[in-house]
């Protein structure tokens, strides 16, 4: 494997030289005639302008600061023509004299036709960086944009993996290592919410709203924004930003772009990739089928699910297919884009699984009894070792339409359905520790899940006077989950008494766990401009409503081996056929139907706003208003009876959230942005509802009296964009957030412990975002850098040991303590750096990108100073892009080229790390904190051809 | 000019008289239970909500749950039988006391239920642990569970409906406590079969004496499971085929006071083989911070001899045992007398003496124990040993574990100790609490010469 790397390594810095080389091997060839192409009514640069020169019939293609260069011209007088879709040509002549002088031409492009004048529906081409930068510039809120040329460069196929390239955001990875959810100025995934074409959608998740973003291909957008604040048109609950995806649109001609590639993820060259077959695994629980009184047969749970094979080399596949255009005299446009990925991920993983309940005592028996030191020693039970192995395949498809009806109404229809289907086999060898004499558990899970989101929105724009504007959507919106015959079959070898069976079975679960989520909204806005003092003002009002609905099934099937007829009762594990189960007890065969996790759950909100907006002396834009949001919620555990205490419930509030935004021009390349406004979180549906769930780390359970989070916000930005998608901008932000939710200690009962959504005082959350983005010719570099400083109190428990009145040491009942943390997901410092090279004429585009992530806390532990931190850490992708014609190019993706591990660590001082059996925990490189779980994903390759009509 | 300037103030206005309102107020309802007042019991009472008595001499045949409200009794007169239907549990908010007698007791059980005794029949084909009904699941707000001379059989059927604190779907406990202020009194009862543990006391203050234990458990489980909050003591209990421990003691849960347990002069026969899972013991344990002390317990071809454990540590510091008499047929039970791979510390007072380990022996090392196959043998009235078959015999039937007067546990206990005697002394008025407190016996396990400890002759 070492040898691999360094092979790698060589052809990498070898990839590197060349880049170089082939770069300043251009630089000499420094032109004779060059100049720079502007648009005449904005005067920004033109990037991609063809001049011509007749005489010669060569061309230039101008970069991204809209210079075009010819070099090595005899003297003489030339002809050019200067030539851009949209933009009407220009032709020139021009002398070039003796030598080597520079002969400087430039040019001033106005308008082709009135074409663009016409109120259109999204005939500009959103797609490119500069009109990416020029949206964020002219934007009524702060924003940053990722345009879809910008994410076609990017080695990321998934929009959460490429929304980590964002100003201000981190991501928090699933098992696979990629991305999921987002975190946005240091905002945990519930601050946020996620957006498609403006209208929000329901999550597949089955414990929250937020929506898993790695389900989305991320060649399905045109652009990605990520907004940070909040306008009282806009839907109030995010606070720390709202991620847009804004689907491609029609464009004005006839588009037709693909691209097929393959790829494959080095780790699985070192380890098996597992699989089994799917297909009979019924997606409805045998319950679900039969009645919720029907006893489940052992043979209603296919073999194929715990009968692994393995697929020798995994070649992972993406392709995409998009075609569209205007029918009927332009006023039909048509898009329909089509996606494909299917992706074989790999993960080795050392996970140290600590009991949920700490003890009080160091290895070496000493103890401290006070302070905020005392006891909490984690107690590490079991050192797994785990191969896991994910097939992960997604589908999207989305189609637009959109008809001009007349010039002064318009409708369109668009549509969005995504399916992700993740096959994974997680093969765990587990050490116990505290019996660690041979004593081996193995653990094989196989978890399909299917999730899927189907959107559809019908919307309408129409001028009802001059001035007056209406648009309205109508949607309807449904996600759903599934996990079907989520299968965890434990067996034990025992080296231990060295009698036989070696091998037995412990146990066998298959649970089906599925939800649906639906949403049917509608939206209305007014607009009404009108002219005062020579100034626009725009009078804004416009409601929403939106009714969920939301189901929950949850069953347990609990099989458990048929003791054998020999003396002892260990039932010998061959193979999985050979394996026979029964139920014990009987009644374990209705799979635990009526339990707290199968619910269903309703959420209306009702929302209107007013907003004004005005320029000052044409510098400063003033826009406010207020947003009224009212929501009203309730859940019901349908299959277990009235007399459970908390089982149904029902609330209801409402929000007044007003907001000013103020930008004051400097100049037509400055911005200064001032905003203060209020915005809310909503629990999730499942934190409302008191369900009981065995996690990961902790038990968790749900908390019916759940408030939603309310905040204040402010933030100060200044832009500058001096030239082509050139920019800087820094600001800062503050955030005060009332009632915020955070996971934390609850005693359930009075006898065991559980993390549980709670409410706490108060939360702040204050930082700093700058970006940064420079080309140099073809030289570019970008880069983003975000602090922030959050704190949270909430309640910890301690587990400790004190000296009695006898002088012999005692556990007094638990302790609790309001400790201040930062928020869970929230990392000090993270930052992007890319270094991109862009040569227009030679058709190469190359790009390093840099990501670094800082430590943060990613589980949160019940008690005090147990929180898992993720280790900082920095990786790197490369990914370049050669055009070979017209309409062909090849282009290849390098992801985490530096195999960077991602290490959860607990802050504590590390007493394991030299402690005799059976404290001593393996592979520890610290004695300041104690790694608890490693992940490493290795690097992956993926090259494949793009086409472009 | 003005008229902008005008409007700027309007709009500056507008945005700080909002600016200063508070969102408006949150209301939550939450369902609590319908309230049904507890209806006094009769023969004809076949479920719902209950109090009161059931009388001496009837049958009680349950086809619903039953509850007892908050401040409510259910007390069951001796000569009682209390017949229970598939699936349905008792859940004690309130209190629930039956008072059978040596001559009269009580049966809270299945009427499917039918006892098996051979050596044949396989687990999966024994009633005694398919749960042929619920248990009895004790609330927080429960004050006392007081079960004298009463059998409880063939629970243990799986949580449906989860009722009482803490306990979720699937459990399938036949006794279940959750009130760390709530006395639990178990005197001279019968508890038959089971699926997982018998009785976990999730918290509680415990007298369990003198009851006999018999195929407690499917394939895991223990006796007498005392998590975090329980205290008490549990002494001349008699335990047979249990599938894992008898007694076991851990401080896992949350905010109650420290486990504290006695176990003294109980015997354990034959347990430990049901549990699928290696190294689980099969007598007496001790784990993550439990404290207490156990001694004159004898143990006869149990997996493993008590076991105390090192990681999530027991509370060693504030741990007393010794005088624990063992026997064993094999030598995967006599090399496990010191369970390999725990801290339990041979004392001087143990039988065997551990003075047969080898030189150089580490606490919780390997050693060979050979040379005590068959070794001191206990020498009860009826029970022949060796018993090559000590894993199927899990039923007392035809056997007398009373000790001959050559016995060598005779005169072997310590007395120099005493119960925690936490639960106050029932009085003629108030049945809530101990009857008899049998103090340390001279004797080894807890059949003593002199006629007291354990009571049971039948079962």
């Amino acid at each position: 494997m070492r040898q691999i790397y360094t092979h790698y390594k060589i052809l990498f810095i070898s990839l590197l030289v060349q880049f170089f080389f082939i770069s300043f091997n251009n630089l000499s060839y420094a032109g004779t005639l060059k100049g720079v192409v502007v648009d005449a009514s904005t005067k920004e640069q033109v990037i991609g302008a063809m001049v011509h020169i007749k005489e010669l019939n060569i061309s230039a293609v101008t970069n991204l600061e809209g210079i075009y260069s010819f070099k090595n011209l005899a003297p003489g007088t030339y002809s050019l023509e200067c030539k851009f879709l949209g933009l009407r040509s220009i032709s020139k002549n021009v002398t070039v004299s003796d030598g080597n002088a520079f002969t400087t031409m430039d040019f001033a492009m106005e308008s082709a036709s009135t074409i663009m004048e016409v109120n259109v529906v999204g005939h500009q081409n959103n797609e490119t960086d500069l009109n990416a930068r020029k949206s964020e510039h002219q934007a009524d809120y702060e924003t940053n944009i990722l345009s879809a040329q910008s994410i076609q460069l990017l080695p990321d196929i998934t929009i959460a993996n490429t929304l980590q390239r964002i100003s201000g955001v981190t991501v928090e990875r699933n098992s696979t290592g990629d991305g999921q959810f987002a975190i946005v100025r240091g905002m945990d995934k519930r601050y946020n919410y996620t957006t498609i074409n403006g209208i929000k959608i329901p999550s597949p998740d089955n414990k929250n709203r937020y929506v898993p973003l790695n389900i989305f291909p991320s060649d399905i957008v045109e652009r990605i924004e990520v907004n940070k604040t909040l306008l009282p048109c806009m839907e109030a609950d995010a606070i720390g930003g709202a991620v847009n995806l804004q689907l491609r649109n029609a464009p004005d001609y006839l588009m037709i772009k693909g691209t097929v590639a393959g790829g494959y993820s080095q780790i699985n060259s070192q380890q098996p990739f597992q699989t089994y077959n799917a297909n009979p695994i019924n997606f409805k629980s045998p319950n679900q089928i039969n009645g919720t009184t029907y006893n489940a047969l052992v043979t209603d749970f296919p073999k194929s699910t715990n009968n692994y094979s393995t697929i020798k080399v995994p070649i992972n596949s993406t392709a995409n297919l998009i075609i569209g255009d205007r029918f009927f005299n332009h006023k039909l446009g048509v898009l329909i884009a089509a996606s494909y990925q299917n992706v074989y991920k790999g993960t080795s993983e050392s996970f140290f699984e600590a009991a949920s309940q700490p003890v009080a005592t160091n290895p070496d028996g000493s103890y401290i009894s006070t302070g905020l030191n005392r006891g909490n020693v984690p107690s590490f039970d079991f050192v797994h070792t785990r191969t896991i192995s994910t097939q992960l395949t997604t589908y999207a498809v989305h189609a637009k339409l959109d008809y001009q009806i007349n010039n002064l109404n318009s409708l369109s229809f668009y549509t969005l359905y995504v399916q992700s289907r993740s096959q994974q086999v997680r093969y765990s060898e587990d050490t116990a520790t505290a019996v660690n004499l041979g004593l081996l558990d193995h653990e094989q899970r196989s978890v399909l899940t299917v999730q899927s989101i189907y959107n559809a929105t019908l919307q309408g724009n129409h001028i009802l006077l001059p001035g007056l504007k209406l648009d309205w959507s109508a949607v309807y919106a449904i996600a759903s989950n599934n996990q079907p015959d989520y299968s965890t079959l434990t067996t034990e070898n025992n080296y231990y008494t060295n009698t036989p069976p070696y091998s037995y079975i412990l146990s066998l679960s298959n649970k089906w766990i599925s939800n649906t989520d639906q949403d049917i909204a509608e939206y209305l806005n007014l607009t009404y401009n009108y002219n005062l003092a020579g100034s626009d003002l725009e009078l804004k009002v416009g409601e929403m409503d939106r009714h969920k609905n939301r189901n929950n099934y949850y069953a347990d099937y609990k099989l458990s081996p048929l003791p054998p007829s020999t003396s002892n009762n260990q039932q010998e594990f061959t193979t999985f056929n050979n394996a026979i189960f029964y139920w014990s007890p009987a009644s374990a065969a209705t799979g635990a139907q009526d339990n707290p996790n199968t619910y269903t759950a309703t959420e209306d909100v009702t929302a209107g706003y007013g907003q004004v907006k005005y320029t000052f002396f044409s510098k400063l834009q003033v826009l406010t208003g207020v947003r009224v949001e009212n929501t009203s919620h309730s859940y019901d555990q349908i299959n277990i009876p009235v007399t459970t205490p908390a089982q149904h419930g029902s609330g209801t509030y409402y929000d007044v959230l007003p907001g000013i935004h103020l930008k004051y021009m400097i100049d037509n390349l400055q911005n200064l942005r001032l905003s203060y406004y209020q915005s809310i979180t909503r629990p999730g549906f499942f934190e409302n509802t008191p369900y009981k769930l065995p996690g990961d780390y902790y038990d968790e359970v749900g908390n019916p009296y759940l408030k939603h989070t309310t905040a204040d916000n402010y933030d100060l930005r200044y832009e500058l964009y001096p030239k082509g998608i050139d920019q800087i901008s820094v600001g800062v932000f503050y955030k005060n957030l009332y009632d915020p939710i955070q996971y934390a200690f609850v005693r359930e009962g009075t006898s065991s412990q559980a993390l549980q959504p709670q409410n706490f005082s108060n939360a702040t959350n204050y930082g700093v975002e700058a970006v940064f983005t420079k080309f140099f010719g073809v030289f570019g570099v970008s880069a983003n850098y975000t602090y922030t400083n959050s704190s949270i109190i909430s309640k910890k428990a301690f587990y400790y040991q004190i000296t009695g009145p006898d002088g012999k040491p005692y556990t007094p009942p638990f302790d609790t303590v309001m400790a201040k943390t930062p928020l869970q997901g929230q990392a000090e410092h993270i930052g992007n750096l890319s270094l991109i090279y862009k040569n227009t004429k030679q058709g190469l585009d190359a790009e390093v990108a840099f990501i670094y992530t800082g430590k943060h806390i990613a589980i949160v532990s019940p008690y005090y100073g147990l929180d898992y931190w993720q280790r900082a850490n920095l990786q790197l992708d490369f990914s370049a892009e050669k055009s070979i014609n017209k309409h062909f190019s090849v282009y290849i993706k390098l992801a985490n080229l530096l195999n960077t591990p991602v290490v959860y660590e607990i802050d504590r001082p590390n007493v394991f790390r030299n402690a005799p059996f059976p404290f001593y925990l393996p592979a520890q490189d610290s004695n300041n904190n104690i790694k608890a779980q490693q992940d490493i994903y290795g690097p992956s390759y993926l090259g494949g051809v793009r086409y472009t009509f | 000019m003005k008229k902008i300037l005008l409007f700027g103030l309007l709009l500056t206005g507008m945005a700080f008289t909002f600016s200063c309102s508070k969102p408006g107020s949150e209301s939550t309802n939450v369902s609590t239970p319908p309230l049904q007042i507890g209806q006094t019991i009769s023969t004809s009472t076949h479920s719902g909500t209950v109090k009161g008595t059931m009388t001496s001499g009837n049958t009680y045949t349950i086809t619903g749950d039953l509850t007892i409200n908050r401040g409510d009794t259910l007390l069951i007169q001796s000569n009682v039988k209390v017949e229970m239907g598939p699936g349905t549990f008792i859940n004690v908010k309130g209190t629930l006391i039956s008072l059978g007698t040596k001559d009269n007791p009580n049966y809270i059980t299945s009427p499917t239920g039918k006892y098996i005794c051979d050596l044949t029949t396989p687990q999966q084909s024994d009633p005694a642990y398919a749960g042929l009904w619920g248990g009895i699941y004790c609330d927080s707000s429960c004050k006392a569970l007081v079960l004298k001379w009463t059998h409880i059989e063939f629970a243990g059927g799986a949580v449906v409906n989860p009722a009482v604190q803490g306990s979720s779907a699937g459990d399938a406990y036949s006794m279940y406590f959750v009130n760390p202020n709530g006395y639990i009194v178990l005197e001279d009862d019968w508890f038959y079969g089971g699926v997982d543990d018998f009785f976990r006391i999730q918290s509680g203050i415990v007298a369990a004496y003198r009851n006999t234990f018999i195929k407690n458990s499917a394939i895991s489980g223990d006796c007498l499971n005392a998590k975090n909050g329980s205290v008490g003591d549990m002494a001349y209990n008699f335990f047979i085929g249990t599938c894992t421990n008898g007694t076991k003691a851990s401080n896992k849960g949350a905010g109650g006071q420290q486990t504290n347990i006695s176990m003294y002069n109980n015997t354990y026969i034959n347990g430990g083989y049901r549990q699928t899972q290696t190294g689980r013991s099969g007598a007496i344990d001790y784990e993550q911070g439990a404290k207490g002390f156990y001694y004159n317990n004898l143990c006869v071809d149990c997996k493993f001899g008590p076991r105390v454990v090192i990681n999530p540590t027991a509370d060693t510091a504030n741990m007393k045992y010794g005088y624990t008499f063992q026997y064993g047929d094999d030598t995967s039970i006599t090399n496990e007398f010191y369970p390999v791979a725990y801290i339990t510390v041979p004392k001087s007072t143990d039988i065997p003496n551990p003075g047969f380990l080898p030189s150089g022996y580490k606490i919780g090392g390997k050693y060979d124990g050979t040379s005590l196959v068959g070794k001191n043998n206990p020498m009860f009235v009826n029970y022949p040993l060796p018993n090559k078959s000590y894993i199927e015999t899990t039923c007392p039937e035809g056997f007398d574990f009373h000790l001959q007067s050559s016995s060598p546990c005779i005169g072997k206990g310590f007395t120099g100790f005493s119960p925690l005697k936490l639960v106050p002394m029932a009085t003629a008025k108030n049945p809530v609490g101990v009857t008899e407190y049998t103090m340390p016996g001279s004797d080894i396990g807890c059949y003593q010469s002199n006629g007291s400890g354990n009571q049971h002759t039948t079962w």
